[in-house]
């Protein structure tokens, strides 16, 4: 089968934080499973585009969600005229054909359903096809990378104990101010100066995590805000429209995160 | 007919037969349809207040009157509020709640405007017990000046300012001044502290990182109200209200204060001594100091200086008094584009700018003001220290930045009550870091309130026998404990909101939660007969098997359903002795989280839906097994629940089985398909009349058991027991969570309460 679509290109900007490309190349080369926490919006989806970039390997992306069955990754049998065909999930697609595949938000699926990964995370490497009577053994491309956004986890969202110690995992956080500032301009178009301003604003929101706000501003918001900076819209309403209106309906946050933003700025 | 109806609910009501048949008739007009069964209904548990045939008759009366001015509805929710004034206060209150329900009427002008009172009043009772009646007295009269908000803020401001002293609340309530009372009334565009406390503790939270606590003066009566704000290190006081700013400008106004306060939190580190300064000279140090942590905090937030410079409004002209001298030099300081030519002025603008690089240093403050002011002295321009006031009024009041055992401060009277409001509030965190010391029992607060109430409250009413296992002889011995009754006391619930305010994160988390439970979300019911969709893995197998030869399963459609909540919890707590145990690295009791726990889980339950109760248990010997409901399946979770946690005691031993065994009992009675008893213990079961510690284990495994064969699931949430605990013994390990780091529980307690209930 051609996987040819599920290459990237061009390269994928990406500016490391820390040791994480370094990390991830060894578990990579060890065929370890990867699991990559952090916030949403501080980069992970972009760090594992640009790794499969790196690897020139095909990347199937699966984001996940409450009402997934363990049919829509591993496949299932369909009719047509001549009777039932078996059709691979995204998942059997990249064991059989060696692509990263890459399970998005994993805690977002039921835990029933994310067992069907097990046998493919320990040193068996196979993926049982119970329904059609059939075990695929792994390519040898074949990585099991997941994210996980431990912001998420509550009582009812967490990942099973056997599911977490499977993997090794990359820790992400928002970037360093300076590196931060650098990713927005580079990304939004805009001079350092305002990207400087804006990640000054994300940090004292980040202050407010847990005291109102359940996250702080990402670095992804920090982009769109960037984006309306470039298309000529002023800073501080850049940042209503892009920061404060998405991240709260409270009415009392709004007015401390405008008041914020104008002192910031 | 109607009339027959009637007639036959009233045989069910006592004391009805003493209502006139006028009364009735007009009755009848007042409360059309329905209404009228549930009026019967509210006058029922009139009837069963102690006083009731005078309470009947006053209550029909009464809701004649009410019922024409603001409608049916009213009338019920007033009859909620006398039971619940019944519960803490004599007839007498109720009877004077009655007697003004007609007056209060046409006063609150429309009904969400009288529930206001009704709920205000409802508060108060639990809070302060002893003026519910003088204010009960007074509303009508109070009502007349001021809006239904306004007199909210009048009570509130009586209760909070006593800070527990009931004295001090009945000289609040009984002195009544009319010409304070209209500080209390808003108009359209007035901005009080309260509307913006919480985002002004997020704006210092967010730019500095720091929670001061912010509180605003408490107005008294015949004392001038604070017009500035003051601080003490990280206590913030404000104005409850800044005359002459409106809407967005007043809201701006509370943060440039915040702002100014909070750089002078961070950047005026120590005090400064006043030495030998004359009053004027203490003035423009204070001044300088402003400008100076200013200049500081605008070199990190730039957009400072916009906050602060709309209120500097000042223009050159003449100098005819200091204080408008010293408002222009603010100005010149803060403000790079303000001309100003005046020679002094000028002087100490090139003296603050000079020493830019000193400005780190706080002594610079105190150098430059010392000179300005000899130099405004030597000018001869009059200042007067008593009338002074900083201004621009977002600054603070001065005194702040100033050694307090110095000279006598420049302005005795305000200063004064400004130090006074910081001492009670240290010694009141005093004494809360002393209670949480096995001394739970001394009267808090000096509440006489409280102390009223342990005097009404010790002897319990009997409610029950139940019988004991006894495991070495292994038979049942009946009616073997007695359970009393105990009515919990009231007290003031700020512990707690103190406590749930450090767990705001939690509440917010919960509430997440609650919301996604209760939208119910749509469950995917697969393989059915009938549905609104095609469930493709049955229709594939119904291919598969009709190729293959086989019958077909018609099954083939799915459908989705809500999933409902149909659940009853009741909450156990545990009142012994060892609560009182202070938890490690911490200080607060055990009981203090228990308390908070449970009323986070309750608003948890209570935003659910789910009928709970919360009752708490303590021993001494068989016969006294203590059982006190602080809230009941059918009562509405208000404020009154919370304070009724707040006034449980630690005290005596923990006799487990028999408190199951009640317990049970009460969730027996509930009609819903599941029922949840969730205890929570600090320790074993023990009693001083039962030497073999495995005895009562035993008995509460029993009662365990018993209970679960009636289809009543028991979980325990057992707080830092040893590991060989016999707590998995009694309710078995998967009914059981063990909490070690027992300050988590206000947090884990109503997540594991997700966990079993989803």
């Amino acid at each position: 089968m051609d996987l040819s679509n599920y290459l990237i290109s061009p390269e994928p900007y990406y500016r490391p934080a820390g040791n994480e490309i370094a990390h991830f190349i060894a578990a990579f080369s060890a065929r370890l499973p990867v699991m990559l926490k952090g916030p949403t919006g501080c980069g992970k989806t972009r760090f594992i585009e640009h790794m499969a970039w790196r690897f020139k390997k095909p990347l199937v992306t699966v984001a996940c969600h409450e009402d997934m069955t363990a049919a829509d990754l591993v496949g299932r049998f369909l009719l047509d005229a001549n009777g039932t065909i078996w059709h691979d999930g995204p998942l059997t697609i990249a064991v059989r054909h060696g692509a990263i595949c890459y399970l998005d938000e994993i805690v977002e699926a039921r835990q029933d359903t994310t067992v069907v990964i097990h046998p493919l995370t320990d040193d068996r490497r196979i993926l049982p096809l119970e329904k059609k009577n059939e075990l695929v053994r792994a390519h040898p491309d074949f990585r099991l990378v997941i994210s996980y956004n431990p912001g998420y986890q509550s009582v009812i969202k967490d990942l099973k104990e056997s599911t977490k110690q499977r993997f090794v995992a990359l820790d992400f956080t928002y970037p360093e101010a300076e590196a931060e500032a650098e990713i927005v301009a580079h990304e939004a178009g805009i001079d350092r100066d305002d990207a400087k301003k804006l990640v000054k604003i994300a940090e004292r929101t980040r202050n407010l995590k847990g005291h109102g706000l359940d996250e702080g501003v990402s670095t992804r918001m920090l982009i769109h805000a960037g984006r309306l900076i470039a298309s000529s819209i002023s800073l501080a309403q850049s940042c209503q429209i892009a920061l404060v209106l998405p991240l709260t309906d409270d009415r009392d946050m709004r007015k401390t995160l405008s008041e914020v933003i104008a002192v910031c700025a | 007919m109607p009339g027959q109806l009637i007639e036959g609910l009233l045989k069910s009501v006592d004391y009805a037969g003493d209502i006139d048949s006028r009364s009735w008739d007009e009755l009848r007009a007042a409360f059309p349809g329905a209404s009228l069964e549930k009026w019967l209904d509210a006058l029922q548990r009139i009837a069963r207040l102690p006083g009731a045939p005078l309470l009947v008759t006053r209550f029909a009366k009464a809701s004649i009157a009410l019922a024409n001015r603001i409608g049916p509805d009213a009338c019920i929710e007033a009859a909620e509020t006398a039971t619940a004034l019944g519960r803490i206060s004599g007839t007498n209150t109720i009877l004077e709640f009655l007697a003004v329900l007609p007056h209060i009427a046409p006063e609150a002008r429309d009904p969400a405007a009288f529930m206001v009172w009704l709920r205000t009043i409802e508060e108060l009772v639990s809070l302060a017990p002893e003026s519910t009646g003088l204010v009960i007295r007074q509303s009508a009269a109070i009502l007349a000046r001021l809006s239904v908000r306004g007199f909210r803020s009048w009570v509130f401001n009586g209760v909070h300012g006593a800070k527990g002293d009931a004295a001090q609340r009945l000289s609040y309530f009984s002195h009544t001044d009319t010409h304070s009372l209209s500080s209390f009334e808003r108009n359209e565009g007035d901005v009080i502290f309260a509307d913006v406390e919480k985002p002004l503790r997020a704006f210092c939270r967010a730019l500095w990182n720091i929670q001061p606590a912010l509180r605003s003066a408490p107005v008294r009566p015949g004392v001038k109200a604070f017009r500035r704000s003051s601080f003490d290190g990280l206590f913030f006081q404000f104005p409850e209200i800044y005359a002459g700013y409106r809407g967005s400008q007043a809201q701006a106004h509370f943060f440039a204060a915040t702002a100014h306060l909070a750089a002078h939190a961070l950047y005026t580190r120590r005090r400064f001594v006043k030495g030998s300064l004359r009053p004027l000279q203490v003035a423009l140090v204070g001044l300088v100091e402003d400008a100076r942590v200013e200049a500081l905090a605008i070199a990190e937030y730039p957009g400072l200086r916009r906050l602060w410079l709309q209120f500097h409004n000042v223009q050159p002209g003449p100098a005819v008094s200091s204080e408008f001298m010293m408002m222009r030099l603010a100005r010149a300081l803060l403000d790079p584009a303000y001309a100003d030519d005046d020679p002094w002025v000028k002087k100490g603008v090139r003296m603050f700018f000079d020493r830019r690089n000193h400005w780190s240093d706080p002594a610079t403050s105190r150098e430059i003001g010392n000179l300005l002011g000899n130099d405004l002295g030597q000018m001869r321009i009059q200042f007067n220290p008593k009338s002074y006031v900083v201004e621009p009024s977002y600054r603070d009041d001065g005194d702040g930045i100033w050694e307090v055992d110095d000279s006598p401060p420049a302005q005795p009277e305000a200063s004064d009550m400004m130090l006074e409001a910081v001492r009670i509030n240290r010694s009141e965190e005093k004494n809360d870091r002393s209670r949480t010391e096995r001394n739970d029992d001394a009267p808090q607060n000096a509440n006489m309130a409280s102390r009223v109430a342990t005097a009404e409250e010790d002897s319990g009413v009997p409610i029950a026998r139940h019988p004991e296992w006894d495991h070495v002889s292994g038979t049942m011995r009946h009616d073997w404990t007695t359970l009393l009754e105990f009515t919990p006391r009231r007290a003031s619930a700020e512990q707690i909101d103190a406590l749930l305010r450090q767990h705001e994160d939690v509440e917010r988390r919960i509430t997440k939660l609650v919301r996604s439970a209760k939208i119910s979300r749509p469950r995917r019911i697969r393989g059915q007969a009938q549905g609104d969709r095609l469930d493709l893995d049955a229709c594939i197998r119904a291919s598969i098997e009709r190729r293959a030869g086989l019958t077909p399963e018609p099954r083939v459609y799915e459908t989705s359903e809500m999933l409902s909540r149909d659940l009853s919890v009741l909450l156990l707590l545990d009142v012994s002795e060892s609560t009182r145990d202070r938890v490690k690295d911490t200080d607060m009791t055990v009981l203090a989280l228990e308390r908070a726990a449970a009323s986070l889980l309750a608003q948890a339950m209570h935003e659910l839906g789910d009928p709970f109760a919360i009752h708490a248990f303590c021993s001494n010997g068989r016969s006294e097994v203590r059982y006190y409901r602080v809230k009941e399946f059918h009562e509405a979770y208000t404020a009154m629940t919370r304070s009724a946690l707040a006034g449980l005691r630690g005290m005596m031993s923990t006799r487990l089985g028999a408190a199951l065994r009640q317990a049970g009992d009460e969730i027996g009675r509930q009609a819903t398909h599941r029922k949840l008893i969730l205890i929570i213990t600090d320790g074993e079961p023990s009693d001083v009349d039962v030497p073999d510690k495995a005895y009562l284990v035993e008995d509460a495994r029993r009662a365990v058991h018993a209970l679960s064969h009636r289809g009543i699931d028991v979980f325990c949430v057992g707080l830092e027991s040893g590991a060989d605990s016999a707590l998995p013994r009694i309710f078995g390990s998967r009914n059981f969570m063990k909490i070690t780091r027992v300050e988590t529980l206000p947090e884990r307690l109503p997540m594991l309460y997700f966990m079993l209930t989803m």
